[in-house]
């Protein structure tokens, strides 16, 4: 099977047109290094089957980041039949750099010239022609967004790879012309692959090249020595081939392109307008926390834009809401899009727990069988399900944000901020990747060049709340609202999130004064434009996300239920627990289960977190639905459905909607709303799900990965310890702020002491020197 | 104990299994380790590839 690579700059629309080719879904974001690693997919349109791999975006070949090495590699060694290299055409010179370094290997070439749609609205104009003969290959103007063009693409690829091709230079007239001749007729006789390519690398003195051929790469230096006269880069023969690079590009190249009209440098485009205002050095940051802020409205609030704090209409929704469809869309007020979807999925569920209940019922079915179908296995797989549409919405938002290019910039106004936490702005592309999930968010860390930067960072991801902890955040705020009256659910939610950012930089301040020391490494990102997000991109990642959060349910979720209900219906002599009878309702008697009695030998360990042995007899499930959440954070939530079966003595027929089954817990534990919030925030920073710490595992190493573990639990021990006693007794904030005192006055010293050593190993090793 | 139970029981049991063997396919195929949606994520190839595997010389540092 042939195989195809698409090479070209960050955020030129690789992965796009990678998923154009290939009917692929993956992940395609409005801002560069996205892509850390090659990826391949089947291209099955034409008369014969490609492989494409859609490699990581990069400017040059030089092996500087890990992507470039990624490339190079790739390209070097395992010899693709064709090079695709995409252009950016709104920014063809940039674009053409890289493309007159791939030209100098020997492997067939085509242009897909992307983004042509946005220069002709522009009015600018390619003459591709012309462009193409000057390059000496085909060059194909696509859309990738919009799949114009790609099988004219491929065609003209499929073509190139039938006439083999040497590589050719921009550089053989440039003054280190000769010098480049030179060593390729060196490598040419020691059997070099690409001699071309390798010569100008010696001649550049890469690294890796002149490891490779040392006594070929002192031979160009000499002759370089020798011959070049006028040298303005002062011996820098990367910078001086940069420039000839440059020099040959306008000259040659960008007089292909026309435009409308004469480009103004002071004159400000779209984009540039609407960074003045959201990128303010001032207000940028309180814009973002208003954005921010703005989606968890309408993602979660039960008084959409607070109009039911009017009383007339507060009433008006109040007596609307009595019925079933008006309690879909009021309440106290209007309802969210996300709760008005939350609330239409828990009809659903409602009604198919109903149903399957009736169903069993009359076939006369155990009621043992019954209570493990309908409230073992569809209670708890039914609580998480209910939450989609609002994992949905918020994703939706976030997406918009991804795609318009916003959150680029969020990336480098956080740079400055990031910089007083000892990570730079790099960092927060996987953090926000991290409130999709921790095990992309963790790799995507690899492009971080600092190694303890990128440790400190992989520690911290799991504190950016992803998908699958949602559904403990909504039920149990949810819950607070509704049992307490505090607050709002929109608000309780936001302020978690808040908490686990806050939570992440001060441990990043902590780690990067102490075990992982050092520097904030310089940051350097090219801003997307801002452009509309693509309706099919957008409807591709909601599709993705349902997609996996169904498979989880119906699969890990599912059997989770299974073996709670299980664990709670059995005695340890493997004998039903028996039920007892409540007025005309009766249930199982969970106090002498498997897991009741495992539950109550960890409880007292959470007893400084506010869900310990202060809670009543029941109070053993928030222990052990805390350590469930370990294997699935879906699971504390399927875990209170199972359990509220067994333990609603006073709330027969409950909703399956995981808020109605956390009030249950609430009604039977005895639990406050400062012990709930602990919970939330216990199982938000805590050691993550199986697959995170899997991945952890993978990208720090297995010497601090112990480290890492003590790390989570730790932090999250202390930080709902914190939140407990604060909200419950108010005064212990003033022992916690001598605690912190104590904290940074010993980091203080640390750090001194630690840079007094290291002045002592330098001055002893200028000494030995 | 009924005939529906015994079909009930059955059926709970091959849904069981049948998942159990679903999710170990999925993890031999090398489809998802996660399941939390990375499948369609630009770093898919490389999860599980530890550090450990590319680099020997492990550093302890805490």
């Amino acid at each position: 099977m042939l195989k195809f690579a698409l090479v070209g700059n960050p955020n030129s629309g690789k992965t796009t047109l990678f998923n154009a080719l290939t009917g692929s879904t993956a992940h395609v974001g409005n801002w560069p290094g996205v892509t850390v690693d090659k990826r391949e997919g089947t291209y099955k349109k034409g008369d014969t089957p490609v492989d494409i791999v859609d490699l990581p975006g990069i400017y040059s070949l030089s092996p500087y980041t890990p992507e470039e090495v990624v490339a190079r590699n790739f390209i070097l060694e395992e010899h693709p039949d064709c090079v695709i290299n995409i252009v950016d055409a709104t920014n063809l010179e940039r674009n053409l750099y890289l493309t007159t370094q791939l030209m100098e290997l020997d492997v067939p070439m085509v242009v897909a010239l992307n983004m042509t749609d946005v220069l002709d609205k522009r009015g600018d104009r390619i003459d591709v022609k012309t462009l193409e003969k000057r390059i000496g290959f085909a060059v194909v103007e696509v859309s990738a967004l919009k799949g114009d063009n790609v099988e004219k693409l491929m065609d003209r690829a499929v073509e190139a790879v039938k006439t083999p091709r040497k590589g050719t230079s921009v550089l053989k007239e440039s003054a280190l012309g000769s010098a480049i001749s030179n060593a390729e007729i060196a490598l040419r006789l020691k059997e070099v692959e690409a001699p071309l390519f390798h010569a100008i690398k010696l001649v550049e003195k890469d690294a890796i090249e002149v490891a490779a051929h040392p006594a070929e790469a002192r031979a160009a230096q000499a002759f370089i020595r020798e011959n070049l006269v006028n040298d303005a880069f002062h011996g820098d023969t990367e910078a001086a081939i940069a420039d000839a690079r440059y020099k040959y590009i306008t000259k040659h190249f960008s007089s292909t392109l026309t435009r409308a009209r004469k480009l103004d440098y002071e004159e400000l485009s779209k984009s540039d307008k609407a960074d003045k205002i959201l990128t303010h050095k001032w207000f940028g940051i309180p814009i973002f926390l208003v954005i921010m802020f703005a989606i968890f409205h309408m993602t979660f609030s039960e008084n959409f834009l607070y109009l039911g704090l009017i009383p007339a209409f507060g009433e008006w929704c109040g007596n609307i809401s009595e019925s079933v469809v008006g309690g879909i869309f009021f309440s106290k007020g209007i309802h969210s899009p996300g709760i008005v979807l939350f609330n239409a999925m828990e009809l659903l569920t409602d009604q198919i727990g109903e149903w399957l209940a009736l169903g069993l019922e009359g076939l006369q079915a155990n009621k043992v069988i019954v209570g493990f179908i309908c409230d073992g296995v569809w209670g708890g797989v039914a609580s998480v399900l209910s939450f989609l549409p609002q994992i949905l919405v918020l994703f939706l938002f976030f997406s918009i944000l991804e795609d318009s290019g916003y959150m680029a910039r969020v990336a480098f106004m956080l740079d400055r901020i990031f910089r007083r936490f000892g990570v730079s702005g790099r960092a927060f592309m996987p953090m926000i990747m991290g409130f999709g999930c921790s095990v992309p968010a963790m790799i995507n860390t690899r492009t971080m060049a600092d190694e303890r930067e990128r440790e400190a960072t992989v520690r911290v991801i799991p504190f950016f709340s992803c998908g699958a902890k949602m559904p403990i955040l909504l039920a149990v705020s949810g819950a607070i609202v509704q049992a307490f009256g505090v607050g709002n659910a929109d608000v309780i939610t936001y302020s978690m999130y808040l908490l686990g950012i806050v939570t992440a930089l001060v441990s990043l301040l902590v780690m990067r004064n102490t075990t992982q020391r050092g520097e904030a490494s310089p940051f350097i990102m090219e801003l997307p434009t801002y452009h509309l997000p693509g309706f099919k991109n957008l409807m591709l990642h909601l599709w993705d996300k349902a997609k996996h959060f169904l498979q989880k349910a119906f699969t890990i979720i599912l059997i989770s239920c299974v073996v709670i209900w299980f664990l709670s219906n059995f005695k340890w002599n493997w004998q039903h627990v028996g039920y007892i009878t409540v007025g005309d309702e009766e249930f199982a008697h969970t106090d002498l289960s498997i897991l009741a009695s495992l539950g109550q030998f960890i409880q007292p360990l959470f007893t400084p977190l506010g869900f310990g042995s202060q809670l009543n007899s029941n109070g053993w499930v928030f222990a052990v639905a805390a350590l469930l959440g370990l294997i699935a954070k879906e699971d504390v939530i399927a875990a209170f459905g199972t359990f509220a079966a067994c333990l609603a003595t006073s709330f027969a027929g409950v909703s399956e909607d995981g808020v109605s089954e956390v009030m249950i817990m609430i009604q039977e534990t005895g639990i406050g709303a400062p012990a709930l919030i602990s919970f939330i925030a216990f199982n938000m920073l805590t050691i993550p799900c199986f697959a995170a710490v899997a991945a952890a595992r993978g990208e720090i190493g297995k010497g601090k990965f112990k480290w890492t573990l003590l790390f989570w639990v730790f932090t999250s021990y202390l930080v709902s310890t914190i939140v407990y006693t604060v909200g419950q007794f108010v005064w212990p904030v003033a022992v916690w702020i001598v605690v912190a005192a104590l904290t940074v006055v010993g980091i203080v010293l640390y750090n001194k002491y630690m840079d007094k050593k290291d002045a002592e190993k330098k001055r002893k090793s200028r000494e030995e020197v | 104990m009924q005939p529906i139970d015994i079909a009930l029981i059955v059926g709970s049991a091959v849904l069981v299994i049948g998942i159990v063997v679903y999710l170990i396919v999925q993890k031999k195929k090398g489809k998802t380790g996660c399941g939390c949606g990375c499948q369609g994520c630009p770093h898919a190839g490389v999860c599980g590839v530890g550090k450990d595997d590319k680099n020997p010389e492990e550093d302890t540092h805490v």
